[in-house]
């Protein structure tokens, strides 16, 4: 077994700090707010030591903590090389032995026995674990029974230490709150709070080998009489997965571009608080170095994100053909992820004439009188009718049972007019025609 | 001396030559082609069946194709050999700048559609600036007639007679590829 020990001088929110240590490995363990312990043996394979050291390093740095890293061969060994950092095991305080007893911090009892078993050696001369372990066990027995066979097995690092049950936290949530006037709810201060959240969210997520589906920004202002809402509230629903802070980043930018100039804040901000509400699996394969497409296509992923919160998700689509005839029904919009392949293309072309590569809306009432058509109120000369005609009827089957007017019978023409413009055309059996497309 | 020279020798003299060299897409009926990374203006009856020709030349790239309101007919595409789930539709009522440069920045359309609704030449500094930057041609289907905009770099009528292209160029400033 192989431990890393981060021990904290100061207070820290550990549990968010040991859960981006996840991607390491998932055997974690913590002690209250003061320290983390890793087990890094099993996956030297993956990594080196030195390796482990410097990914941890960036990692701390990007939480903006600083800890001391001891390596040992098990939970207390490690724990006193992280707190003391000496060489080695004998050269270590005698009131290292606090934490050999009791690693954890849990039995406040047994603890002050052996603070008082570290006074009487100290009055004794034994001054670090290196002398202590010279003593023989029978002694230490005979003086401080139990406590003593303790301290002394573990000094010998003989016991086997359980490692307590540690689960991450089940909500992912971010926040900070600001002192008096730091800020006015001016837009760029504020992405600048929200990308370092989302670098820690993103930290998280990874380690649970997670992305982003859904997130919650809540902005919490100052209650005064002139800002009623003074609590803001933002639900971001992705349309696909994020993975990073950049893209996601795009896209609160986006929206809160655009909601502040609705609303702009009015007081000010008293805390930032960024949540994630719903989560889906990450594929935790590693990065394929010899071909970049699945980044790629993530990128466009990113962007369709980015097009959607923008533009909305009814405007951004991929289109699919249909096995209906009318130009109008032809295709239809396909709302999921961009340039999938479709997998069952009717083969229109086929079967039916060349269409017009722009439809009207609606198609327009048109006037065809001899060598003319004409186009609202507009005369247009005929260069060239064609003869060919497509004759698009049905609908009768749909309701049988209805009046006629549910079903459709047009006869389409291609006709050339005046600067060679080509349009489409059709009759319908009252003998009145519509524009319904036009080539170019 | 013919046009093209005299533009050619006019550019030796500058010492264009040393610039490193630009990619061209090969176009139908223009041997010129179309250079990549630079904004492209397209008028006449028949600008779309071109352009629709030159992406059936190339299938492979993506093509992000962007509207005021749905004209396009996808079918019309597809009959005319270019796949659609290479293109990416988007119709937006506002402002296009937002999502071109979007598409732009992402580096990962290197075909852009859109309709020419700008009149502001700073928009199409912009955009060209972006269009360099990603090698991504630009495509504006204008209307009426040219814009003045100088950042565009090519300009072209085209016309469709007995199925056959007429290709004016009203602006071209990249040149021919070597």
């Amino acid at each position: 077994m192989r431990v890393a020990c981060f021990w904290f001088d100061h207070p820290v929110k550990i549990s968010q700090v040991a859960e981006s240590f996840l991607r390491f490995s998932p055997q974690i363990c913590v002690r209250s707010n003061q320290a983390f312990f890793i087990e890094i043996g099993k996956c030297k394979q993956l990594y080196s030591e030195s390796h482990f050291l410097a990914r941890a390093k960036v990692l701390l740095n990007r939480f903006g903590v600083q800890a001391k890293l001891g390596f040992g061969l098990d939970i207390t060994d490690s724990l006193t090389q992280a707190m003391y950092q000496k060489n080695s095991v004998d050269e270590l305080p005698l009131e290292a032995l606090l934490e050999f007893a009791d690693p954890f911090q849990r039995d406040p009892v047994s603890r002050k026995s052996v603070q008082h078993l570290i006074h009487s050696f100290q009055d004794l001369g034994v001054q670090n674990v290196g002398q202590f372990k010279k003593l023989k066990v029978a002694e230490l027995i005979a003086r401080f029974g139990v406590i003593g066979r303790h301290c002394y097995t573990r000094a010998h690092l003989q016991d086997f230490i359980n490692w307590p049950l540690w689960v991450p936290e089940e909500t992912i949530l971010e926040k900070k709150e600001f002192s008096y006037f730091e800020f006015y709810g001016e837009l760029d201060p504020l992405l600048f709070e929200l990308k370092s959240q989302l670098d820690l969210i993103f930290s998280r997520l990874f380690a649970r080998q997670q992305k982003a589906m859904k997130l919650q920004i809540q902005i919490r202002c100052e209650k005064v009489s002139t800002n009623p809402h003074f609590l803001r509230s933002f639900d971001f629903d992705f349309f696909s997965p994020q993975g990073n802070a950049k893209s996601t980043l795009k896209i609160f930018k986006e929206r809160l571009a655009r909601e502040f100039q609705k609303k702009p804040i009015r007081s000010p901000i008293e805390s930032i608080e960024t949540k994630v509400l719903r989560t889906t699996p990450a594929d935790s394969s590693q990065k394929n170095i010899f071909n970049n497409d699945e980044e790629k296509l993530e990128q466009i992923h990113s962007l369709h994100n980015q097009l959607v919160e923008l533009l909305g998700k009814e405007n951004v689509f991929q289109a699919e053909l249909t096995q209906d005839r009318r130009p109008e029904r032809s295709w239809k919009k396909n709302f999921d992820s961009p340039h999938q392949l479709q997998t069952s293309v009717p083969d229109v072309a086929a079967f039916i004439p060349e269409r017009a590569t722009y439809l009207c809306r609606y198609p327009i009432k048109v006037e065809v009188t001899a060598g003319f058509v004409h186009i609202k109120k507009k005369r247009y000369r005929i260069l060239h009718w064609d003869n060919d005609v497509e004759k698009i009827c049905g609908g009768w089957f749909e309701k049988p049972f209805e009046d006629i007017k549910n079903t459709f019978n047009r006869s389409y023409y291609n006709v050339e007019i005046e600067g060679h413009q080509k349009i489409s055309i059709f009759e319908v059996s009252t003998n009145e025609y519509y524009l319904h497309g036009y080539y170019g | 001396m013919s046009k093209h020279e005299l533009l050619r020798d006019l550019r030796a003299q500058t010492g264009i030559h040393l610039l490193p060299e630009r990619e061209f897409w090969s176009a139908p009926q223009f041997a010129c082609g179309v250079a990549r990374g630079i904004v492209v203006e397209l008028l006449g009856n028949a600008r779309t069946e071109w352009l629709l020709q030159l992406f059936k030349m190339h299938p492979e790239p993506y093509i992000l194709w962007v509207e005021k309101e749905s004209l396009i007919h996808p079918t019309a595409i597809y009959q005319r050999g270019v796949k659609l789930e290479r293109i990416q539709f988007v119709h937006s009522t506002g402002d296009l700048q937002q999502p071109l440069r979007m598409a732009l920045e992402s580096q990962h359309y290197p075909f852009i559609v859109a309709p020419n609704q700008f009149s502001d030449i700073r928009i199409f500094q912009r955009l060209s600036l972006l269009a360099e930057k990603s090698k991504s041609t630009l495509f504006f289907l204008g209307d009426q007639k040219f814009s003045a905009a100088w950042p565009i770099s090519l300009q072209l009528n085209i016309q469709q007679k007995e199925n056959q292209f007429e290709i004016f160029v009203q602006r071209q400033k990249h040149g021919v590829p070597s």
